[in-house]
């Protein structure tokens, strides 16, 4: 490919990822939005109980994650959504 | 008559020394305007009126790094003139133990300035704190690397798989809130949890990857340490030698060509900084590049803008040849020398076909290690580049009966150990795109971040804070473009101050300094076309006729007027300049060499490319 190619080629690429960036910045903003709704619907299923042992378990797989132990904290999030 | 009234030895008067009766003055122009009047070889000897031998071993042996004084006085009538060397111990011979010899150096004089100039270093003058981080030049340059198409084309593809990946990590939550029901709350809670950890680490890898293309594409300007010749040569000559002032004249853009040019030193392991403004490595060049001494730098800039130079009271002069400070300050008006005279014996003259040339060719070096300093030569189809890195220009015959017959046949070159620097001109609407893209950017992390507060009960204390989106680009218009940052061949280039204070080349650079350039504004001084030389005089052009070994009447007044400036007119009104002159003190004549113009070279046209 000569070089006016691949510089016409990468700048309609870059062109493209423009779009897609101001693209995305409304379609994520309006998704955050929307799963602050979905969390209060489902923390409203929930007892107590179970949203304290939520945010217990997801210290827990953070902390894993954080040292490094991404096998373990899988098993533990399959463990955790399987219960 | 003139006559010798006075010898002093370390500023103590003496004796006369051996062969001081008939002491012969040569001076030498050359192509210079301010005569060399050093003198080989003089000997002293002891004898029963002084003991000059004696002293003057007296005098090495206490200082030999540095000549000791000697003068002599000459009077002629109500004229007086003192000429004052210093001993050139370099050339000293012990004769015998009651005689020496040894070379004389006029005092205050170009050959002295010469001599000391060649010790003269960069080096020498940052140890003496002399050049400082002051003194140096801040010279942009931005890496342009061609061989990374591919590269950039690779990180655009890595960031549109990141971009869908968050779409796809997006579209979870939807789900999510489809299937909740089904999987129960905890699952459902957790799995959104999830979804809005990776959101923001995606959004990392993503600013990550923009970093990277911002730095493929648009690569940040940074600034190497250069130098000024006019700073180097102002240091020098005032701060190191002692001289009162230096003197650069006035012709065409040569005022501005020395206030702007700099040289970047060849780099082998600086990488530039981004601060313009802190300059803190050495801006010095390497001592394998030519000008790195005071005389090399002078005589470099005396090639490539046809520059002469001269010590007159105290100050040094390097003025473009062309600068009327010369011609207007010769005041001395030659005899009527006819040429019969020439005819009984009083020299000859001749046509100076040794001026003539065929071809003349100014040529920058270009670098193997930077491929942007060949781009004049390859782009054909670039008609404002033509001319920039190598200029040829030929002259012909207009009419020819036989080729083999014509008599122009030398070429003249000058090589400039310098690469001309590239100046990255573009400006295009993909910056633009980039620096909006860089906004957006920093505006949706903004709101995310603030978003993903809003989980911090969910997400913990994992919150991921994510990088600033570098855009701080700086001004690249104006930077030097280079393959990388080191490169083997200095580099020259003119700069300004733009509007924010940071150096960029000046747009035109390549139309003042380029080889084109150089051979149109100052090298065609030696074209015998008329018009080039001097445009307000067609007669002027390098058409001499010299004259050599003409016998004129001559006197100690006379020396004096020519001594500084060579220059003299005729009684017809001719303007001519001495090659040299020999004068023989106690004789009221000389024996000289000059030229006078004269534009015999006909039937020719030059032609440029």
């Amino acid at each position: 490919m000569k070089k006016n190619d691949l510089n016409n080629k990468s700048r309609k690429l870059y062109e493209d990822l423009h779009k897609g960036v101001s693209d995305l910045g409304d379609y994520v903003n309006a998704a955050l939005k929307s799963a602050k709704k979905l969390e209060d619907d489902i923390f409203a299923k929930m007892s107590e109980k179970e949203i304290e042992n939520h945010h217990a378990f997801m210290r827990k797989h953070q902390d894993l994650i954080k040292t490094g132990k991404t096998k373990e904290a899988k098993e533990l999030k399959e463990k955790y959504i399987n219960e | 008559m003139a006559t010798i009234v006075k010898y002093k030895i370390d500023g103590q008067e003496t004796t006369p020394f051996r062969e001081a009766i008939n002491v012969a003055i040569n001076a030498v122009f050359g192509e210079e305007v301010q005569a060399d009047l050093s003198i080989s070889e003089v000997n002293f000897v002891d004898s029963a009126e002084g003991l000059n031998a004696k002293k003057v071993k007296e005098l090495f042996l206490e200082r030999p790094t540095e000549g000791h004084d000697f003068s002599y006085s000459v009077l002629d009538g109500s004229v007086y003139k003192d000429f004052n060397f210093f001993m050139n111990y370099r050339t000293i011979k012990f004769l015998a133990d009651n005689e020496l010899s040894v070379g004389m150096i006029k005092d205050s004089s170009l050959n002295q300035f010469n001599d000391r100039a060649q010790g003269i270093t960069m080096r020498l003058l940052e140890y003496n704190n002399i050049l400082t981080n002051a003194d140096y030049q801040p010279f942009p340059y931005v890496v342009e690397n061609r061989k990374t198409e591919l590269e950039k084309i690779q990180l655009l593809a890595q960031a549109f798989q990141i971009l869908r990946t968050i779409v796809i990590e997006v579209r979870n939550i939807i789900n999510i809130a489809s299937d909740f029901p089904t999987i129960g709350s905890v699952a459902a809670a957790a799995n959104l949890a999830f979804t809005l950890l990776s959101i923001p680490l995606l959004f990392q890898q993503l600013i990550d990857l923009l970093q990277q293309i911002q730095e493929a594409f648009f690569p940040i300007p940074l600034y190497h340490a250069a130098i000024k010749p006019k700073t180097f040569i102002e240091k020098s000559v005032i701060n190191k030698m002692g001289y009162s002032g230096v003197e650069f004249g006035n012709y065409g853009n040569w005022p501005q060509i020395i206030e702007q040019e700099t040289w970047c030193g060849s780099k082998n392991q600086e990488i530039g900084r981004v601060d313009s403004f802190a300059v803190v490595n050495s801006g010095i060049l390497n001592p394998a590049n030519e000008g790195y001494n005071l005389f090399d730098c002078k005589e470099l800039l005396k090639r490539k803008y046809r520059l002469r130079e001269a010590v007159i009271d105290d100050v040094y002069h390097l003025r473009p040849e062309q600068d009327t400070f010369w011609i207007s300050n010769g005041g001395y008006v030659m005899p009527n020398v006819l040429i019969e005279q020439t005819l009984a014996g009083n020299g000859t003259f001749r046509p100076n076909y040794e001026d003539a040339w065929s071809n003349y060719i100014v040529q920058y070096q270009t670098d193997d290690s930077d491929l942007h300093t060949l781009d004049d030569l390859i782009d054909s189809e670039d008609d404002t580049s033509t001319g920039k890195i190598i200029s040829v220009t030929t002259v012909e015959p207009i009419n020819v009966n036989s080729q083999r017959k014509v008599l122009l046949n030398q070429g003249k070159i000058l090589d400039i150990p310098y690469a001309l620097a590239v100046r990255k001109d573009e400006f295009d609407d993909l910056f633009d795109l980039f620096n909006l893209t860089g906004d957006i950017m920093n505006d949706l992390k903004a709101d995310i971040e603030q978003q993903l507060l809003a989980y911090s009960s969910i997400l913990g204390a994992s919150n991921p804070v994510m990088e600033e989106f570098v855009s701080n680009l700086g001004s690249r218009t104006g930077t030097c473009k280079v393959e990388n940052h080191f490169f083997s061949v200095p580099k020259v280039a003119l700069l300004e101050d733009n509007l924010s204070g940071n150096p960029v080349i000046v747009e035109n650079f390549a139309d003042i300094i380029g080889a084109k350039a150089l051979y149109e504004n100052h090298l065609s001084y030696d074209s015998f076309i008329p018009g080039k030389r001097n445009p307000n005089n067609l007669n002027e052009t390098a058409g001499k006729y010299v004259y050599e070994d003409v016998r004129i009447p001559f006197g100690l007044q006379d020396f004096v007027t020519v001594l500084n400036n060579a220059y003299f007119t005729t009684e017809n009104g001719q303007i001519g300049k001495f090659i040299s002159l020999d004068w023989t003190i106690d004789k009221d004549e000389a024996i000289v060499s000059y030229w006078v113009y004269n534009s015999w070279l006909t039937n020719i046209e030059e032609n440029i490319a």
